[in-house]
C-alpha cells in the first residue's frame, strides 16, 4: 500500500512538472505573440482622443513601451511572479480588480452549462444503454450531430432574434438560461459522442459477457460495469471538454451581451491593453492546465491498472 | 422415462447468423443429451459451432450480432430457447455457470475480484459473505487479501480460479466451461482441470467442456460430441471415441497432432491433399551460423523507481547452419526475449550474440545485409499484416525494403511455395483464414532468403488441422532450402515434431539443451519431467 502510494504521488509530481513548463510556455508565447499584433494603446488612445505625436510618445515613454520586448518581459516576469499583474492600460486600475469584477458571472454562465453538459451528456448515453429501443438512443445521437454541425454562436444570435427580439420571451442582453442551455447542449453533445463510442466498445468487451452469465440486470451491467470502463476513456478528455465549456462560454457572453470574462477580453484586444489580456490568457491558460492536471490524477485513482504505474 | 431425467435435452437446434456474405448456418441440427452429474465435452475446430450452441442455449450471442435460433432445449423442464431475457437471466448464474476462455479479458479490470464474486453472489440470491466460501472453495483462499485484489493482479490461473467461483456462486446444477484452459500454460491447465473435476464431483454438477484439444477433453469428459461445421460428426464415451474414432474427421482430428510417441515426417492433415514428401538433407555442416553467449535481457519494471524486470538471465547456446533448434518454455520465461534481441527489436542488457562468426551490435541498428539473412515470424498472422495491403504489395514489400530486384513471377513463385497461387495477389489479408495469412507472413521472410528463420509460436493461434498444414509447410521449406530454424514454443509436441534439438527455458535460464530424442525421453530436470509428463497423463 505504500509503495503504490509513493507511485502514484511520484507520477502526480511529474504531471505537475510537465503542467509547470507548460504554464512558462503560455507566458512567454502570450507575451511576444501579443507585441506582434500591429499598433500599441497608445495607437488607439491616439485615435481616439487625437493626442499629437509628441504627446504619443511621452505617454509611451510613460508605460514603458519604448523599452525592448526582452526588457518588458523581464519587467513583467518580475511583477506576475510576486503576485502583481499591473495596471490596465486603458482604466488605469488594477487588471486583477477588472477581472474580478465579472469573473463572477462567467463562473455562473461556465457552471451552469457544464451542469447541463454533464447531465445530459452522461445522463442520455447511459439511459440509451440501459434502453437500447428507447427514445433516449434517438436524442443522445441528435444532441452529438447538432454540438458537431451548429456552431453555438449560429445557435446563440438566433435565440436572441427569434426569442429576445420577436417573441420578446428573454432579455436581449445578460440573459443567463439561454446561453446556458445552448453551450450545455454543445458540451453535453461533445461528451455523449466521446462517451457513447466507448460504452458500445466496452459493451463487446469479454467481462461484459461475464456480467451477463451471472444473471445480472441491464441496468446493472451499463451501471457497475460499462459505465465506469467507458469513463476512464472519458476522464482523460476532462481538460478538452473544459477549455470547450470556457472558449464556449466567452463566445456567448459576447452574443448575448452578458459582462464577463470574453466581453472584457475582446474589450481589452481591441484597445491593445496588454496587461489585461495578457492576464487574461495566463489566467485562462492556467485553469485549462488545472483541469487537465487534475483529469490525470483522477484517472490515477479510478483506475486501478494506472494506479500502479 | 429417460427424457424426463435428462438436466439438457437438445433437440436440432439451429443457429443461423446474417453475415456481411449472407445467412450462415453456425450450428446445424445438433442434439444431445447431458445427464446430472456428468461431464460431456464438445469438440471441435474454430467455426464448427461449438461456443456458438453454448451462447445460443444461454442467450449469451453478443448484442449486435443478428441470429436465428431454432430447436428445443429443455434445461430442468422448460425450453431454454422459449424463455425471454429475463426468465433467462433468471437462470444464468443461479442453474446454469459459465467459465470462458479469456480470465485476462472475462474479468472487470475496474472491480476487486471479491466484489465480482459478491455481485454474483447477491445476483442470485445467495448470502453476504459467500464469496469468502467461494474463493477457499476454488483453491485461492490462502492467497492473503486476494478479495481485494484487481484481476490483473493475479496470475492467469488465479483469473481463471475467480471465473469459476463466479460460475459457482448460485450453486448452478450445470456448468459451462468455454475453452477454460486455452489462455493457460500446460502446469496451469493441468491444475485447473483437476479443480473442475473436484468441483463437479463434489456439487454432483453437470458439466459442458467445449474444447478443440483432444488432450483437455481426454482428461475430463464421460463423454463427448465432435463437431464439424455445426453438426455432431461423433458421439460416444470420451475413451470409445478416442481409442476407436469411428469417423474420418475425428481420426484425422486426433492425428494431425503431433505426438511425442512416434515421429513421422510429415503430418496428416484434414482435406487438403497432402504433396509428396521431400526427404529432409542429412546435415553434415559443422558451421555456427549463430552463436549466444550469456545473453541478458532486461525491461524497465512498472513504475518510475521499479526494479527492472530480468527476462533473460544469462543465456548461452548456439544453432548450426542448417539445423532446427527449439526453444521450449511457458509464456514469461524469456524466450521470445532472446529472439527479440536477436533480431534488434530489444537491446540486450549484457553478452553477446554472434551471427555466422560477426559480432552482432547491440544496438537496435542492425545493419540491413544482416537483418535480411535472419528473418521472423510472429505468433499472430491477423496482426502481422497491414490490412490495407494486397498479398502482392505484402510479399514485395520486404524486396523493395532491401532493394530485392522482383517481379510478378518471383511473387508468384513465392506464394506457390507456401501454397497459395497468382489468383490470391490481389486478395486482402481480411480475405484470407488465419493459415493462408500465416503462409503470407512464411512468403513475406523467405521473400528475402534468409538462412535463419525465426518463428514464434506461428501456430498456437491456429487450429490443430491449420497448424498441421503450417507445420509440413515449413518442414518442406526448410529441407529445399536448407534453411536453420529458431522454433519458439511452448507446444512441447510441436517443438519435438519440428526440432533436432531443444532448449527447455525457465523463468529467463536454459535449464536444459540437447537433441530432441534425449530431452523428450531422458529430461534431467524435474521441471521438464513434469512438463512431460503432464502430456503424456
Amino acid at each position: 500500500m505504500m509503495a503504490q502510494l509513493r507511485g502514484i504521488s511520484l507520477g502526480i509530481a511529474a504531471e505537475v512538472l510537465r503542467s509547470f513548463a507548460i504554464a512558462v510556455g503560455i507566458v512567454v508565447l502570450t507575451f511576444f505573440l501579443l507585441r506582434m499584433i500591429p499598433g500599441d494603446v497608445v495607437d488607439v488612445i491616439g485615435l481616439e482622443g487625437a493626442l499629437t505625436y509628441e504627446q504619443q510618445a511621452n505617454l509611451r515613454a510613460e508605460m514603458g513601451l519604448t523599452r525592448s520586448w526582452g526588457e518588458q518581459f523581464w519587467l513583467w516576469l518580475g511583477m506576475i511572479a510576486g503576485g502583481d499583474f499591473g495596471l490596465s492600460s486603458r482604466f488605469a486600475i488594477p487588471v486583477t480588480q477588472l477581472i474580478g469584477a465579472v469573473l463572477g458571472s462567467t463562473i455562473t454562465l461556465g457552471l451552469s452549462a457544464l451542469t447541463i453538459g454533464i447531465c445530459l451528456g452522461i445522463g442520455l448515453p447511459v439511459l440509451a444503454a440501459i434502453y437500447p429501443r428507447s427514445a433516449f438512443v434517438w436524442l443522445a445521437e441528435a444532441i452529438t450531430i447538432w454540438s458537431i454541425t451548429v456552431p453555438t454562436f449560429s445557435t446563440g444570435i438566433a435565440a436572441v432574434v427569434v426569442f429576445a427580439v420577436w417573441l420578446g420571451m428573454i432579455p436581449a442582453i445578460g440573459n443567463l438560461s439561454a446561453p446556458a442551455l445552448i453551450l450545455g447542449i454543445d458540451i453535453a453533445g461533445s461528451i455523449a459522442k466521446i462517451l457513447r463510442e466507448d460504452m458500445k466498445e466496452i459493451e463487446s468487451a469479454d467481462f461484459i459477457r461475464t456480467a451477463r452469465a451471472k444473471g445480472l440486470s441491464r441496468t446493472r451491467i451499463v451501471l457497475a460495469h460499462i459505465l465506469p470502463n467507458a469513463m476512464t476513456v472519458t476522464l482523460a478528455l476532462v481538460g478538452l471538454i473544459f477549455s470547450n465549456v470556457l472558449t464556449g462560454a466567452i463566445t456567448m457572453e459576447i452574443v448575448f451581451g452578458r459582462p464577463g470574462i470574453g466581453t472584457l477580453a475582446l474589450q481589452a484586444i481591441k484597445g491593445r491593453d496588454y496587461p489585461l489580456v495578457q492576464t487574461i490568457i495566463i489566467w485562462l491558460g492556467i485553469a485549462v492546465i488545472i483541469a487537465n492536471l487534475v483529469a490525470d490524477i483522477a484517472q490515477r485513482f479510478v483506475d486501478p491498472r494506472i494506479r500502479l504505474r | 422415462m429417460t427424457e424426463s431425467m435428462s438436466l439438457l435435452r437438445v433437440e436440432s437446434l439451429r443457429v443461423a447468423i446474417q453475415a456481411q456474405t449472407g445467412l450462415v448456418e453456425a450450428v446445424a441440427d445438433l442434439s444431445f443429451t447431458v445427464e446430472p452429474g456428468e461431464t460431456l465435452a464438445l469438440v471441435g475446430e474454430t467455426g464448427s459451432g461449438k461456443s456458438m450452441s453454448m451462447l445460443a442455449l444461454t442467450g449469451l450471442i453478443p448484442v449486435g450480432v443478428a441470429a436465428t435460433i431454432t430447436g428445443r432445449a429443455m434445461f430442468e423442464g422448460r425450453d431454454l430457447l422459449c424463455m425471454s431475457e429475463t426468465q433467462l437471466r433468471a437462470l444464468r448464474g443461479r442453474r446454469i455457470g459459465m467459465v470462458f476462455q479469456d480470465p485476462a479479458q472475462a474479468l472487470n479490470p475496474l472491480m476487486t475480484v471479491g466484489r465480482q464474486i459478491a455481485e454474483a453472489v447477491a445476483a442470485a440470491g445467495g448470502p453476504k459473505g459467500r464469496e469468502i466460501q467461494l474463493l477457499d472453495e476454488v483453491e485461492l483462499g490462502a492467497v492473503p487479501g486476494i478479495s481485494r485484489r484487481y484481476p490483473h493482479q493475479l496470475s492467469g490461473g488465479q483469473q481463471q480460479r475467480v471465473m469459476i467461483a463466479i460460475a459457482l456462486a448460485g450453486d448452478p446444477s450445470l456448468l459451462i466451461a468455454d475453452e477454460p484452459t486455452t489462455a493457460l500454460d500446460v502446469a496451469v491447465e493441468a491444475r485447473i482441470l483437476d479443480l473442475l473435476a473436484r468441483l463437479k464431483a463434489r456439487r454432483s454438477m453437470a458439466m459442458i467442456i467445449v474444447s478443440h484439444d483432444l488432450g483437455v477433453v481426454k482428461r475430463i469428459a464421460d463423454r463427448m460430441i465432435v463437431l464439424r461445421n455445426g453438426r455432431a460428426v461423433e458421439v460416444g464415451d470420451t475413451t470409445a471415441v478416442l481409442t476407436t474414432p469411428k469417423t474420418a474427421y475425428t481420426r484425422a482430428l486426433m492425428a494431425c497432432r503431433p505426438t511425442l510417441a512416434d515421429s513421422v515426417a510429415r503430418l496428416p492433415t484434414l482435406g487438403v491433399p497432402s504433396p509428396p514428401i521431400i526427404e529432409k538433407r542429412a546435415i553434415q555442416s559443422s558451421r555456427v551460423l549463430l552463436g549466444i553467449h550469456d545473453l541478458q535481457v532486461s525491461y524497465p519494471g512498472v513504475g518510475t523507481l521499479a526494479k527492472p524486470v530480468r527476462a533473460v538471465k544469462g543465456v548461452s547456446f548456439e544453432i548450426r547452419e542448417g539445423e532446427a533448434l527449439g526453444i521450449l518454455g511457458e509464456s514469461g520465461s524469456g524466450k521470445s526475449s532472446i529472439a527479440r534481441s536477436i533480431v534488434g527489436l530489444v537491446r540486450p542488457s549484457a553478452g553477446e550474440i554472434r551471427f555466422d562468426g560477426a559480432l552482432l551490435p547491440d544496438t537496435a541498428r542492425l545493419d540491413r545485409s544482416l537483418r535480411r539473412r535472419i528473418q521472423y515470424i510472429f505468433q499472430d498472422p491477423f496482426g502481422a499484416l497491414n490490412p490495407r495491403l494486397t498479398l502482392a504489395q505484402l510479399v514485395h514489400e520486404p524486396m523493395l525494403i532491401h532493394g530485392v530486384p522482383a517481379n510478378e513471377t518471383t511473387i508468384i513463385g513465392l506464394l506457390e511455395e507456401v501454397g497459395l497461387n497468382a489468383g490470391h495477389l490481389s486478395r486482402l489479408p481480411r480475405e484470407l483464414s488465419g493459415g493462408q495469412r500465416q503462409r503470407v507472413t512464411i512468403a513475406r521472410a523467405l521473400a528475402l532468403e534468409p538462412e535463419l528463420l525465426i518463428c514464434d509460436e506461428i501456430v498456437s493461434a491456429l487450429d490443430v488441422s491449420v497448424q498441421a498444414q503450417v507445420l509440413n509447410l515449413l518442414k518442406d521449406i526448410q529441407a529445399r532450402r536448407s534453411l536453420t530454424l529458431m522454433f519458439i514454443s511452448h507446444d512441447i509436441p510441436v517443438v519435438g515434431h519440428m526440432c533436432d534439438r531443444i532448449a527447455v527455458m525457465q523463468d529467463g535460464l536454459i535449464i536444459e539443451i540437447g537433441a530432441r530424442d534425449c530431452i523428450i525421453q531422458q529430461p534431467t530436470t524435474a521441471y521438464s519431467r513434469e512438463m512431460i509428463a503432464l502430456l503424456k497423463r
